[in-house]
């Protein structure tokens, strides 16, 4: 019975002044946030929790009452639908980063090869996937619809499996993949906006507010830009 | 035939050493006794290929090497029965089918069904299950089992402990029968001495791992300085002829080296050869022939031995033609009667108490 | 039912009998040795058989991952042998689905095995079987439940798979699209319609199959004398 106390004291303890925000944030934009996140800790006195997933399973996870403030999704739609459901202003949603596509272990023309395997997200829950699938039904590359295609439960899972060298091939986001990837045309898939929600929890936590204003400034704007994202339109 | 040829060592437990070297006779039912824990179970498990032996043994049986060297004839291929103390009948299977596993691997040289039900009995049991079946029907039935898989040698591992008088009779009755149709060699481990004395032929006494003893069964039970004598239950086995049958008194006469043994009535016809088992305890020996006496059986016998066996009592070993008997008296007996080797003696034989009777055909 | 649902369970039904299949074969002789065996070697193998039981399935999925891919001894040579890649195949997840149930088949044959008296063995031996022979005809009639059992088991736990296919398959409809990762993709899509057959339906047949298991009544093998 004694250990209760100090268990309660543990999960105290660790907090630095204020609660934590808790993030929940899309996996191809994950490394990236991790980094921004030590930025964000050393500025302000506050502390992060990241969560990361397809956006998608995000989705699904805030619906069932996951205890996120803010959320990075991959696409627009969704934080979009989430904002509805919440009676969200537009001082709550906005766009953070413009997602590229990039191909990795090839050649752009290589996606005609059906001998080639291939990794994407599962379109059906990853913005990136559903990119993916548009490039693939383009003219040039029905050639190569017989190809072994392998779904990954996310972006991540996706590079994994090209990374672990389960698949010849990946169309991935660049910020994944980094330097040496094949950039697909940014007009060949439905643009990759990515959206950031801040959800009724956040709105009554200030460190959640001013990490999501925080992400709008200047300086972290273009370290996103120079991780591989394009600037919102 | 050549024989069973062993020399075989395999380490027990603890201290415990099958140590032996011997080489038994062809055709013929050997018997290995001995003390519990002397290796005779031990010793029958290494010449069925049940039990590693130690580097160097060798088995050798009318011919063919079982264990030699390297190499050892496995188990099912040493064309061997044997009947196990616990009978082992597969509990899956019924009586018949039990036996019928015999004979479909008898390799086509398997006995009728009848003929095997009819030496032990079989017939009523067939369609039962095992665990229906007395001790006794399943000991029956293990014989028949291990008879339908045509052996060459049939090892038995005291398959009468477990049973009582009737059912031994009976299982003892089918082994005779067996024996007698099919000349079958067989090897029977026995702690009890009256066991041996019915079956046996040549007789194999063990102690503690090693062979103290070998040789013909009468000759060893009637030698003085065997183990056998000096065993509380010494016997000497005598071999008559059937004279008469007097079915007045429900005896019968043997011919023993043409002297009249009176014993209680047995099966067989006149003509028939018979042993008989005579414990020393039972004999007793006077100077004179004793008049008006209830004791039957007075054969006149020459003193061949005499030998202290401990401190109270002496065994005589009495000689009767050819043949001899055992007789252990008190010392003080024999000092009194001044016995000396040569004597001419009186044996007085208890008929009443004589004779499990051993019926075997020599 | 849809189509897409009806080829998933398809897929799984074709995976787990071939995986139990696979199991007993290799499972029969492997239970056998290990009942008739004490020693290091044997408490290593055994150790091994269970491992499954113990470890996360994601941690079997992940060695698996590394060891199909094609440029690995294992995947090279697969290729060669069959002319198409192991890593994402039906192939792949028969593999995982053997080690994966290795002990649900092997551990109750071997318990079965161990309680048939060697004794009886010997009797047989004396009565002319081989060794091969006294399997076929006392070791198997005595244990048949236990094959039974072992099936089952087999089979139901290779049905309920899915932290080493999420790992290793890729979720190719119509290859490694098995019902488990079918079910959560229907979830973490919302097409809870789908969800719902698929869920139902697994339910269902493993309560019918505990059920037939339970009732065929005890499963411990009495030894009649």
């Amino acid at each position: 019975m004694r250990i209760l106390p100090l268990l309660l004291l543990l999960v105290v303890l660790p907090t630095r002044g204020a609660s934590p925000v808790h993030v929940a944030v899309a996996t191809n934009f994950r490394p990236l946030l991790e980094r921004l996140n030590q930025r964000f800790e050393a500025e302000t006195d506050y502390s992060v929790v990241l969560s990361s997933g397809a956006t998608g399973v995000l989705y699904h996870q805030i619906l069932s009452g996951a205890p996120y403030d803010v959320l990075l999704a991959a696409d627009q739609r969704t934080p979009t639908a989430l904002a509805a459901q919440y009676k969200a202003t537009s001082d709550h949603l906005r766009c953070y980063a413009r997602g590229r596509l990039v191909l990795v272990g090839g050649q752009l023309p290589q996606l005609a090869d059906p001998g080639l395997s291939l990794a994407i997200a599962n379109p059906a829950t990853a913005p990136y996937g559903v990119a993916a699938t548009a490039v693939l039904e383009r003219e040039e590359f029905s050639a190569g619809a017989g190809r072994k295609l392998v779904r990954g439960t996310n972006a991540m899972q996706a590079y994994q499996f090209w990374y672990s060298g389960g698949v010849n091939l990946a169309l991935v986001p660049l910020s994944l993949a980094g330097a040496g990837a094949q950039k697909i045309p940014s007009h060949w898939h439905p643009p990759i906006d990515q959206y950031a929600l801040l959800l009724p929890r956040g709105r009554d936590n200030p460190a959640a507010q001013g990490y999501f204003d925080w992400l709008a400034r200047a300086e972290v704007q273009a370290e996103i830009v120079a991780a591989g994202y394009d600037p919102c339109p | 035939m050549r024989g069973l040829q062993l020399t075989i060592q395999c380490p027990g437990s603890g201290d415990f050493s099958l140590d032996v070297d011997c080489h038994l006779p062809a055709g013929s039912t050997t018997a290995i006794y001995g003390a519990s824990g002397s290796g005779k179970t031990t010793l029958l498990e290494c010449v069925a290929g049940l039990r590693a032996t130690a580097p160097g043994s060798t088995i050798e049986f009318g011919g063919d090497r079982w264990l030699s060297g390297n190499n050892s004839v496995p188990t099912w291929q040493r064309r061997i029965g044997f009947v196990f103390q616990d009978a082992r009948l597969f509990p899956h299977l019924d009586v018949r089918d039990n036996l019928l596993y015999a004979s479909q691997r008898a390799g086509g040289e398997a006995l009728p069904l009848a003929t095997v039900c009819q030496w032990l009995a079989l017939q009523d049991l067939l369609d039962s299950r095992c665990d229906q079946l007395s001790a006794g029907q399943k000991q029956r039935v293990a014989i028949g089992r291990a008879l339908l898989s045509a052996p060459k040698l049939l090892l038995l591992d005291e398959p009468l402990a477990n049973l009582d008088g009737a059912a031994r009779g009976q299982c003892l009755q089918g082994l005779r029968a067996a024996r007698e149709a099919l000349n079958l060699p067989m090897l029977y481990v026995s702690h009890d001495i009256e066991e041996v004395s019915q079956l046996a032929e040549h007789l194999l006494v063990l102690d503690r791992g090693k062979l103290k003893e070998q040789g013909p069964l009468l000759e060893l039970t009637s030698r003085l300085n065997s183990s056998l004598a000096h065993h509380e239950q010494a016997a000497a086995i005598a071999t008559g002829t059937i004279a008469r049958h007097d079915t007045d008194y429900g005896l019968t006469e043997l011919n023993v080296e043409n002297q009249s043994l009176w014993v209680n009535q047995l099966a067989g016809a006149v003509g028939d050869s018979r042993r008989i088992r005579i414990p020393a305890r039972d004999v007793s020996v006077c100077r004179q022939r004793p008049e008006a006496t209830s004791i039957l059986n007075i054969l006149e016998v020459t003193l061949a031995e005499i030998e202290e066996t401990d401190n109270a009592r002496v065994l005589l070993r009495l000689a009767l033609g050819r043949q001899s008997l055992l007789a252990r008296i008190t010392r003080k007996s024999a000092t009194e009667l001044a016995l000396q080797t040569g004597d001419t003696l009186y044996a007085q034989i208890k008929s009443a108490a004589l004779l499990s009777e051993a019926g075997d055909k020599l | 039912m849809s189509e897409p649902i009806q080829t998933a369970i398809w897929l799984t039904v074709a995976l787990a009998g071939i995986t139990t299949a696979i199991l007993l074969l290799l499972g029969t002789p492997l239970a056998w040795w290990l009942s008739r065996r004490r020693g290091p070697a044997a408490a290593a193998i055994e150790a091994i058989v269970a491992l499954p039981l113990i470890l996360p399935p994601t941690v079997l999925g992940f060695y698996l991952l590394i060891m199909f891919a094609p440029g690995t001894a294992v995947g090279k040579f697969w290729q060669q042998l069959t002319g198409s890649q192991l890593a994402f195949s039906f192939s792949a997840l028969v593999i995982g689905s053997v080690l994966y149930s290795l002990p649900f088949v092997v551990q109750p044959l071997q318990q079965a095995f161990s309680r048939v008296p060697t004794d009886l063995l010997k009797a047989a031996a004396t009565l002319g079987a081989s060794p091969l022979d006294q399997f076929r005809s006392i070791v198997i009639p005595l244990t048949r439940r236990s094959f039974l059992i072992a099936a089952s088991l087999g089979f139901a736990h290779t049905v309920g798979e899915f932290g080493v296919v999420l790992m290793i398959g890729g979720n190719i409809p119509g290859e490694t699209q098995v019902l488990s990762i079918a079910l959560y993709d229907y979830v973490e899509s919302l097409r809870f319609a789908e969800a719902h057959q698929l869920a139902g339906g697994l339910v269902a047949f493993s309560l019918i199959t505990l059920y037939l298991l339970y009732r065929g009544g005890d499963s411990s093998w009495r030894i009649r004398s």
